[in-house]
């Protein structure tokens, strides 16, 4: 579907807003699109607005995107394409015996690009119970005004790195400064202005609403020094900025959250995702052989590896929810959207091929994408094997492999794994000889070949139950799929010869492990995470995120701050690094302090140290090196990480013992100097 | 002998499945049928918006019913649901006269897909109850059903809302189901 958007416009929060309704003659029908036509498919909004099943229940949502852009016969995506638009809908049936069929299914729409598009749930509510009351064009008209003159002028725009910074802090208070910038920028006519109308009294203090109209937090412009104080008696939480919406003269609050990655959309659960699929200790996968992209550990793979291996790898995935709302199966495909791209902020691309909400209207266009991710509710997804790779059923947590994907046999073979045996069982299936694979939880014994996927999934599932929240799931999906993307690296490096996933900066001959961020502690450990990586990373070769991550990569090591160095691989090294020798130390200390100076330079590098996993502690254990080098080198860090303003924040929240060790070891090397 | 065992344990067990697929135009009484069928009573319906599925079991088959949307709009969907269909039921409505000119192409536009060649057709020739409903016989001419030749098909009145026709139909379908 492709919706114009104007770029000469200024950016709108909702661009487009859409009415369907379900005709009892003819059908689903979009009745009215504000402020002109998106350009798409009318049929097709309209039937992806009106769920299968939304007269079983009174209420349901439903979520689809524009301009996604189909992959050209080589798998390149257009260039200059407009950006996604995200569409969420509301459905109601009312039943009423006055009308013709006893009742009238109507559906609102709001498309935005904002990814955080959950924020408009509580309008659309009202907006689509007006509608039932004046159902015309005017009630579209009236919504369109409201949420485009939501101010979100107030809210600072943040770096990729400050982002993960703020993202991964549990200082409310992180940012502040850059907040209050902001708005004095902002506001800076205002504050000339009382300063003018009041010469004779610089102390005075003037109360000034923070967010124009929103007159529950004061900010107080002190006019002698021309700095903005906010005086509210506890700090906003400025992971999110609040902002609201006035509709009908009701005030409606509004959230924003300020640290969502390119890939997360909405208000999904990643956590519900990997319970269904992941938790339940006698699951069952109905599989016909093992597949060499899919099943990395054989055939104990954990079907939450399954999954993410049909995502890294590009498989067509379908979520099923059989009498399920449409709102709920949307949220499986979202979290699969974060769990595939890392959390929502390493890979790209997936949610230009998800589809939260579709149904066989859409299927034409859905068999057009190359590795969707598409939720539905209809069972006949299910009969047709031929249509999708992975299907996922919610209501059984079941994940089952089409059969059609070894018969096609489009997976490269000639790796040496495949034996004869596993080769001649294989033909027998696809001939029909089912063999349904049961496995249950305590069958499954990490395989030899296994360790670090059995780690993660007994990490991730135990941080489930201990009711870790969806941020802390979100960034242990993150790591992994980081790591994968290293180990890709190294792969490339090692079996081919090249690779343009990292760079080398320790040796000067060929790169390794360590180049990539990678620690193993033998030989063969590292052989056994090749070897077990290999298949999926055939696989994840050449598929649009993999080129998407080389694209991002090579950008990143031309316009970051950090020139020329993947700080990421670079501090992934010290963080596992419990065996390096004193001249790596050194290295890493040397390229660090040679290429962190300026204060954008100190953010990057705190991007790659969150505070919730520790913040600088990993760089804290340079001031008890042996070597004063490296030690001198930690302390011109923190100097330079301190005099940042979340240097500063994160300087003060590492351990007593570092910050002791902190200012002695300046004190030393002042008087030393 | 052995046939006879077989027969018995088929009674015993009584595990036969048929997949039904229940099409018609829009207001002819589909979801009305199901539900009467599912939970045998009389239920209030109102437009489907895409599809109902529900199983029913009578004299031992498990009926798994598909009812599908009939407006205009998304019958090119209804192939979408063909594969496997061992029974079509089609849904007419007996009193709309007019409608039974469309009624005739929309079911021979199913029966020559490929996918249904084998399939049995029940035709419920409902909403008896009205005054000026069609007989069967009537219903059987204006569908054109003498025209197809290779087909089992089975021309039942029935009234969604009494129930009346209903399981006669069922059973006409679950003794003409071919045993693998």
């Amino acid at each position: 579907m492709e919706a114009h958007i104007d770029s000469l416009d200024v950016v709108k929060n909702v661009d487009y807003i859409l009415v369907a309704e379900f005709d009892i003659d003819e059908g689903s029908i979009l009745r009215h699109q504000y402020p002109q036509p998106t350009g798409a498919d009318e049929n097709h909004i309209a039937e992806l607005m009106l769920p299968d099943g939304a007269h079983l229940r009174e209420n349901d949502w439903t979520l689809f995107f524009f301009n996604q852009k189909v992959p050209d016969e080589d798998g390149n995506l257009p260039e200059d394409a407009p950006p996604l638009l995200y569409a969420l809908s509301l459905v109601r049936t009312k039943h009423d015996k006055g009308v013709r069929r006893g009742a009238v299914v109507k559906a609102m729409a709001v498309c935005t690009r904002h990814q955080f598009l959950h924020i408009y749930k509580p309008i659309l509510l009202l907006a689509l119970e007006n509608y039932y009351r004046t159902p015309t064009v005017d009630t579209l008209a009236q919504l369109y005004n409201s949420v485009n003159t939501m101010d979100l002028s107030g809210m600072p725009r943040l770096s990729r790195s400050e982002r993960i910074i703020l993202r991964f802090s549990d200082d409310q208070a992180m940012f502040e400064e850059k907040f209050i910038r902001h708005l004095n920028q902002m506001n800076g006519g205002d504050s000339a202005n009382i300063a003018n109308g009041n010469p004779g009294s610089p102390h005075t203090q003037e109360g000034v609403d923070e967010d124009n109209e929103n007159g529950r937090h004061k900010t107080l412009i002190d006019l002698s020094s021309g700095q903005v104080r906010v005086s509210t008696g506890k700090t906003k939480d400025r992971h999110f900025y609040d902002t609201q919406v006035v509709y009908e003269g009701v005030k409606l609050p509004i959230r924003v959250p300020m640290t969502v990655y390119p890939e997360e959309i909405g208000d999904f659960s990643l956590i519900q995702l990997l319970s269904t699929f992941g938790s339940n200790p006698q699951f069952t996968i109905s599989s016909r052989g093992t597949h060499p992209h899919l099943d990395s550990s054989g055939q104990y793979t954990h079907p939450i590896i399954l999954l993410m291996n049909g995502l890294l790898t590009q498989k067509r995935i379908i979520f099923l929810g059989h009498n399920r709302p449409a709102g709920e199966v949307s949220n499986y495909v979202l979290a699969a959207v974060a769990l595939g791209s890392g959390g929502g902020g390493v890979l790209r691309g997936f949610a230009n091929r998800a589809f939260p909400y579709t149904n066989l209207t859409n299927l034409d266009t859905l068999l057009e994408f190359p590795g969707y991710i598409a939720g539905v509710t209809n069972p006949a997804f299910e009969e047709h094997p031929q249509w999708w790779d992975l299907l996922c059923n919610i209501n059984t947590g079941k994940i089952t492999v089409s059969p059609t994907l070894y018969t096609n046999n489009s997976a490269p073979s000639a790796l040496g794994y495949r034996t004869a045996a596993e080769t001649i069982r294989k033909s027998l299936d696809s001939a029909g000889l089912t063999r349904n694979r049961s496995v249950s939880g305590r069958d499954v014994k990490p395989d030899k070949w296994n360790n670090s996927d059995a780690d993660f999934i007994h990490d991730l599932m135990g941080a489930i139950e201990r009711h870790y929240g969806e941020i802390a799931i979100r960034s242990k999906v993150e790591a992994y799929v980081k790591r994968f993307l290293s180990i890709t690296a190294l792969y490339e490096h090692d079996r081919k010869g090249h690779t343009d996933l990292g760079v080398n900066f320790f040796t000067s001959g060929g790169a390794s492990a360590a180049d990539f961020g990678l620690h193993f502690s033998d030989y063969e450990s590292k052989e056994r995470e090749l070897l077990l990586n290999q298949r999926r990373i055939e696989g994840f070769i050449d598929t649009i995120s993999y080129r998407n991550a080389l694209k991002d990569f090579q950008a990143q090591m031309k316009n970051s701050p950090i020139q020329g160095i993947d700080i990421n691989a670079l501090v992934s090294r010290l963080k596992n690094g419990s065996n390096l020798d004193i001249n790596e130390a050194e290295a890493i200390y040397k390229i660090l302090d040679e290429n962190v100076n300026t204060d954008e330079q100190v953010t990057e590098l705190l991007a790659t140290l969150p505070q919730s996993q520790g913040g600088l502690h990993p760089l804290a254990y340079g001031f008890y090196h042996p070597s004063v080098k490296i030690r001198q080198y930690t302390v011109n860090l923190f100097e330079r990480i301190e005099k940042n303003e979340a240097g500063a924040r994160y300087v003060k929240s590492v351990n007593f013992f570092h910050q002791c060790a902190f200012s002695n070891l300046r004190q030393t090397f002042a008087t030393t100097a | 002998m052995g046939l006879n065992i077989s027969k018995v344990l088929h009674k015993l067990f009584g595990n036969r499945e048929m997949r039904i697929l229940m099409l018609g135009l829009d207001a002819a009484g589909k979801t009305t049928i199901l539900y009467k069928l599912k939970l045998n009573q009389s239920v209030t319906t109102i437009p489907t918006v895409g599809f109902n599925v529900e199983t029913v079991t009578y004299k031992n088959v498990k009926f798994n019913v598909w009812d599908v949307g009939g407006q205009d709009k998304i019958r090119p969907l209804w192939r979408h649901y063909y594969t496997g269909t061992q029974g079509l039921i089609f849904v007419v409505d007996s009193a709309d006269e007019d409608r039974l000119e469309e009624a005739q192409v929309e079911l021979h536009r199913i029966v020559s897909d490929r996918e249904m060649k084998d399939c049995l057709l029940l035709v419920f020739a409902n909403k008896q109850d009205l005054p000026n409903a069609k007989t069967p016989a009537e219903v059987t001419e204006k569908l054109g059903l003498h025209k197809m030749r290779d087909r089992q098909w089975y021309v039942h009145p029935s009234c969604a809302t009494t129930g009346e026709g209903l399981f006669e139909g069922l059973s006409w379908l679950s003794q003409n189901i071919k045993t693998a």
